[in-house]
C-alpha cells in the first residue's frame, strides 16, 4: 500500500489477525474455541485444578499414556516455580512478568510473592482468553497484580501492553518467568529475537528465569512423541538441548548452579526429590549484567 | 474452611465442642500416656511422604507438614476423648483438600496409613480406639469429598464465567473492528461518511465546547479523467496521495479528516469565528494538493474544488451541513472549479426550491397542471396578428403560475422534456387547428423544441401524427430551435422535419455558437432575433453597432428567403425601427402581452387591442 501515513499504520495494525491465521479475513477475531484442547488448562488439570474442560483433560490423558511421567513433571516445574520467587524475593525483586502462565489457580505466582512482599507486582501473560479472565477475575480486587492476552511470539506488545507499563516499573528490576513458554516459539532464529527483545527491555538486576523442554538421555523418543501431540493443539512446541537453551540466554549472566534439571535448581533440604520429576526439561535462572 | 459435621449421623459419637489447640495438646498428652513428640514426629514424616506427590501444594512440604501435623493432632485428640465425638475427621478430610492435597491417591494414602499406624504409632491404648478410628475415618473421607465438591463445583462455575468472560470480550471486540470497517473509509482508511456524521452529530449536540465550527468539502477536478487515463489502480493510488497530504494538514491544525467516498473529502474545523477561518484552510489545502503528485514515475498535476460551510452549532444537525456544503461543492465546481466557495444561503434556498420543483414535475404533467399561453406575432409593416407563440405555463396549486424558464431546464434535466414537450405541443396544435376551424386568416402557432426533443428519436414522425390528428394544416406550425440545439442535432432530423412542411424558425437567432454559413444549408424558413440586437437601434449614435448590424442581418435573411421576426420589443420607437428597416415579424410587450387561448379568439375577432388584457405574469 503507498499510502503510509501514521493514521493507517496504526489502522493496518490493529487489523492485524493472530499470526497464523490465514484463511480468515484479518479483522475477524478469534473466538474461544473450546473444542480444541489448550496447553494452559491441560497444565491446569495436571497440576490437579479443576480449571479446565473435557477436551483439556482428554489430552492430558493422552499425553500421560506418551509420557507416564508428565504430571509429576507438572508439579515439579509448579515446585520449581514456587522455589524460584521465594529465592528472587530474597534477591530483592519485587516484580514480576509471568509469560506463559496458564490458568492462575494452583499456587499463583502473586500468592507467593505478595505473601513474602506484599508490595510485590505481577502480570501474567497468556494466550489463552479463558485463562486470562479467570484471572482477572481472581485479581479483580488486587491493584499490584493483573492479567492480560498476550503471545508470546509478540514480546513488544507484552513488555508496551499498557497494563504492564501501569504495573511495572521497567527501570527498576523485574524477573520475567517463561515456564515451559519459549516451547512454543519454534522457531530458533525468532525464540532468541524473543529473548533478545525482553533482554534488552529489563534493567540491570533483572532476571530471566526459564524452563524449557529438553530431550533428556534416554528419553528422546517419549519426549518426541510428546512434543507431537502438541501439533493438534493452537499452540505447537519444541524441544531445544542443552546448548541452544545456553543460546536462548545469551547476554545474561547465569546463576548457580546454571542449566539444571528442574528437581536441581536449588532444591528444599529435605526434598526426597522423585528420581524422575521434571526429567522433561532443563531450567536456568539468568541475571542481566 | 473446615466443616466440623458434628451433626452428621455417620459421626456416631456425640456433640462435644470442637476442640481448640490447648485442647489438642492436653489429649494428645492424656492420649499418649506422655509419650515424647518423636513418635507424632515420626508419624508427620510418613504422612508427608505419602502423600507429598501426589499433587502440588502451594509452600511446599513446609506447609505440607505443618498441615498434617495439626490434623494428626486432631485425630490423636479424637481417639481418646470423653464423649467421642468423630467430626474432626470430618475437618482433616477438608483440610486436606484445603491444602490442596485433593488427589483421590492423596485420600487413599491417607486412609491406608491413618488406619495402620494412627494408633500403634502414637501407642493409644483406649479400648475403643480401633472402632473410633474407622468412625473418625469415614468422616474424613465425607469431610474431604465434600470439600472436594465444592472446590469442584465453584472452579467449574469460575471456568464458565472465565469462559463467558473470554467469549464476550472477544463479541465486543468483533464489533468494536466491524464498527472500525463500517465507520470507515476502505481504500484511505479514513473515516467515512457515516463515521463523520456520527461524530459531527456528537460535536452538535455539545455546542458550549464549540460555539461555531466549519466543514469544509474538498474534490479533485477531473478525477474520471485521471481513472480513465491512468487506470482504477493509479487513480486509488493518487486518492490515498491525496489523502495523505490532507492528513497532514488536518493533523498539523487538529481538525478532522473524513473521505466520504470517491474523491470527496471533509474537514471539520472547530471553534471558528467565521468563513474566513474554513477558507483558509480551504486556500491551504488547494495549494497543497497543485503540487503534482508523482505516481510511479508519472506527475499528475492535481486541480481540486472545494465548497465550505461554517456556522453556529446549535440547531445545526449533521446531515443539513453536509447537504449544504455538498450543495456549495457543486456551485464551486460549476463556476470556480479550481477554486473555494462559501455557502450562500439565498442561493441554497433557490436550489432546493429547485429540488422541490423538479420533484412535483411528473405528477404535475399527470394532472394536467401545464398550460399555454400565448403571445401574438404581430405583422409590423400592418400590425395584424399573424400568428402566436406557445408559452408553457405551470399552473401549481400551491406555488402559483411558474415560468418555462423556472421549469423547462428542470425538465430537461430529467428527461421529463420529452413527454412535457409532446404534451405541449399536441394542446398547441388543437389550440391552433380550433382557430383554424374558425375561418379566416388563422394564426401560425410557434413551439419551442428544446435540444433533447429534437434529438429524441421519431420526433418528426410523432409531430406528423399529431398533425394528422388535430387536423392543423403543417404550415400553421412553426417550430423554434436554438442555434445551439441545431448544432447539437443532425440535420437529418431537421430535414425530415421540413419535409413535413412544418416551419422552422431560429431561435435567439445571433447568440450561440453558430456561424452565418449555416442560414443558407438548413431547411429553415424564419430567423427569430435575440432581444439584444434592439438595444440602442433607435439611437442616432453611430457607436452603437446594433444600428448597423440589424439593418444587415434583416436584408441578408431577406436575400436568402428568411422571415425575419424580432421578439422583445418593449418601446413604440423599437417598433417604428424595425418596421422601417423591413423587419417581417414582431413580438413583445409593447405589442401584446401572452394572453389566454380566449383573449387571442377575441384579438382574432378584431376586438380591440387591450394592452393590460394580457395574462397576468408568473412569479
Amino acid at each position: 500500500m503507498p499510502f503510509s501515513g501514521t493514521y493507517l499504520k496504526q489502522y493496518a495494525a490493529s487489523m492485524q489477525g493472530r499470526g497464523n491465521d490465514v484463511e480468515r479475513p484479518s479483522w475477524v477475531p478469534e473466538g474461544v474455541d473450546i473444542t480444541v484442547p489448550n496447553s494452559a488448562r491441560a497444565y491446569d488439570y495436571a497440576l490437579g485444578g479443576y480449571h479446565n474442560f473435557q477436551v483439556d483433560r482428554d489430552f492430558l490423558d493422552r499425553l500421560v499414556q506418551a509420557l507416564p511421567g508428565i504430571r509429576a513433571d507438572a508439579i515439579a516445574n509448579r515446585a520449581l516455580l514456587h522455589r524460584v520467587i521465594r529465592w528472587l524475593i530474597g534477591q530483592g525483586v519485587r516484580q514480576f512478568l509471568d509469560i506463559g502462565s496458564g490458568v492462575p489457580t494452583v499456587g499463583n505466582v502473586h500468592e507467593i510473592a505478595q505473601e513474602l512482599a506484599p508490595e510485590s507486582r505481577v502480570v501474567y501473560v497468556d494466550i489463552d482468553p479463558v485463562a486470562v479472565a479467570h484471572g482477572q477475575a481472581i485479581l479483580a480486587g488486587n491493584p499490584r497484580a493483573w492479567a492480560i492476552e498476550e503471545d508470546v511470539h509478540r514480546p513488544a506488545d507484552i513488555v508496551n501492553h499498557p497494563d504492564v507499563q501501569r504495573i511495572l516499573d521497567f527501570s527498576e528490576p523485574v524477573a520475567v518467568i517463561l515456564f515451559l513458554a519459549m516451547n512454543y516459539v519454534t522457531d530458533d532464529d525468532e525464540a532468541c529475537a524473543v529473548m533478545a527483545y525482553l533482554r534488552d527491555s529489563l534493567a540491570s538486576g533483572s532476571y530471566i528465569v526459564l524452563t524449557h523442554l529438553s530431550p533428556f538421555p534416554g528419553l528422546e523418543e517419549e519426549v518426541e512423541k510428546f512434543r507431537k501431540m502438541f501439533d493438534e493443539t493452537p499452540t505447537p512446541i519444541t524441544s531445544r538441548s542443552r546448548e541452544q537453551i545456553a543460546d536462548l540466554l545469551t547476554g545474561l549472566d547465569l546463576v548457580e548452579p546454571g542449566i539444571v534439571r528442574i528437581a536441581d535448581w536449588h532444591p528444599e533440604p529435605d526434598d526426597e526429590s522423585d528420581p524422575r520429576a521434571g526429567a522433561i526439561g532443563l531450567t536456568a535462572v539468568a541475571r542481566r549484567p | 474452611m473446615g466443616s466440623t459435621g458434628r451433626s452428621d449421623p455417620a459421626a456416631g459419637g456425640g456433640s462435644a465442642p470442637a476442640d481448640g489447640r490447648r485442647d489438642v495438646q492436653r489429649d494428645h498428652a492424656e492420649a499418649a500416656g506422655g509419650e515424647p513428640e518423636h513418635q507424632l514426629g515420626g508419624l508427620v514424616q510418613a504422612w508427608v511422604a505419602a502423600v507429598a506427590r501426589t499433587g502440588f501444594v502451594t509452600g511446599g512440604r513446609v506447609r505440607v507438614r505443618a498441615v498434617l501435623e495439626e490434623s494428626l493432632r486432631l485425630l490423636a485428640a479424637a481417639l481418646v476423648a470423653e464423649p467421642f465425638d468423630a467430626s474432626p475427621g470430618y475437618r482433616v478430610g477438608a483440610d486436606l483438600v484445603a491444602s490442596q492435597l485433593s488427589s483421590s491417591r492423596a485420600l487413599g494414602n491417607t486412609v491406608t496409613l491413618l488406619h495402620r499406624q494412627l494408633i500403634p504409632g502414637l501407642g493409644i491404648r483406649h479400648p475403643q480406639a480401633p472402632a473410633r478410628l474407622a468412625a473418625l475415618l469415614g468422616e474424613l473421607a465425607a469431610g474431604f469429598t465434600e470439600a472436594m465438591r465444592k472446590v469442584a463445583l465453584a472452579a467449574a462455575e469460575d471456568i464458565n464465567r472465565a469462559e463467558r468472560t473470554a467469549w464476550r470480550r472477544r463479541q465486543n471486540e468483533w464489533q468494536r473492528r466491524l464498527q472500525h470497517v463500517l465507520l470507515t473509509e476502505r481504500l484511505t482508511g479514513l473515516p467515512n461518511r457515516a463515521r463523520l456524521t456520527v461524530w459531527l452529530d456528537e460535536i452538535l449536540a455539545q455546542p458550549p465546547s464549540c460555539a461555531r465550527l466549519g466543514l469544509c468539502l474538498v474534490n479533485l477536478d477531473r478525477f474520471k479523467a485521471v481513472n480513465d487515463s491512468l487506470g482504477h489502480d493509479k487513480g486509488d493510488q493518487l486518492l490515498c496521495a491525496v489523502a495523505q497530504r490532507l492528513r497532514s494538514l488536518t493533523d498539523q491544525g487538529g481538525h478532522f479528516l473524513a473521505h466520504l467516498g470517491g474523491d470527496v473529502f471533509a474537514v471539520v474545523i472547530q471553534h471558528t469565528n467565521g468563513s474566513d477561518d474554513v477558507a483558509k484552510f480551504a486556500d491551504l489545502a488547494l495549494r497543497t494538493m497543485r503540487e503534482p503528485f508523482r505516481l510511479d514515475g508519472h506527475q499528475v498535476p492535481v486541480a481540486a474544488s472545494a465548497g465550505i460551510v461554517e456556522c453556529a452549532a446549535a440547531d445545526t444537525r449533521a446531515s443539513e451541513l453536509l447537504r449544504a456544503a455538498d450543495t456549495t461543492l457543486s456551485w464551486a465546481k460549476a463556476h470556480h472549479r479550481g477554486h473555494w466557495a462559501v455557502f450562500d444561503p439565498q442561493s441554497y434556498t433557490s436550489q432546493l426550491h429547485r429540488h422541490a420543483l423538479t420533484a412535483a414535475l411528473p405528477a404535475a404533467l399527470t394532472r394536467g397542471e401545464f398550460t399555454l399561453a400565448y403571445q401574438p406575432l404581430i405583422r409590423l409593416a400592418d400590425r395584424a396578428i399573424v400568428g402566436v407563440e406557445a408559452l408553457a405555463r405551470w399552473q401549481h396549486p400551491d406555488w402559483g403560475t411558474i415560468n418555462p424558464a423556472q421549469f423547462i431546464p428542470l425538465a430537461e434535466s430529467t428527461g421529463l422534456i420529452v413527454p412535457l414537450g409532446l404534451h405541449l405541443l399536441e394542446q398547441a396544435c388543437n389550440q391552433a387547428a380550433a382557430w383554424h376551424r374558425g375561418g379566416g386568416s388563422s394564426p401560425l402557432v410557434s413551439v419551442n423544441l428544446t435540444a433533447s426533443q429534437l434529438r429524441s428519436s421519431g420526433l418528426p414522425a410523432a409531430i406528423a401524427a399529431m398533425l394528422n390528428r388535430t387536423g392543423l394544416p403543417a404550415d400553421k406550425l412553426q417550430l423554434e430551435i436554438t442555434e445551439n440545439a441545431i448544432v447539437d442535432t443532425g440535420s437529418t432530423d431537421l430535414d425530415d422535419l421540413a419535409r413535413s412542411r412544418v416551419r422552422l424558425a431560429i431561435d435567439d437567432f445571433g447568440t450561440g455558437y453558430s456561424s452565418l454559413s449555416y442560414l443558407a444549408d438548413l431547411p429553415v424558413h424564419a430567423i427569430k432575433l435575440a432581444p439584444r440586437f434592439l438595444y440602442g437601434i433607435a439611437d442616432t449614435a453611430d457607436r452603437h453597432s446594433n444600428a448597423t448590424i440589424l439593418p444587415a442581418l434583416i436584408t441578408l435573411s431577406h436575400d436568402l428567403g428568411l422571415t425575419v421576426i424580432a421578439e422583445g420589443i418593449e418601446t413604440a420607437a423599437q417598433a417604428e425601427r424595425l418596421t422601417a428597416l423591413g423587419c417581417d415579424l414582431g413580438q413583445g410587450f409593447h405589442l401584446s402581452h401572452p394572453a389566454t387561448p380566449d383573449r387571442i379568439t377575441g384579438l382574432l375577432a378584431g376586438d380591440a387591442t387591450d394592452e393590460d388584457a394580457g395574462e397576468t405574469r408568473g412569479p
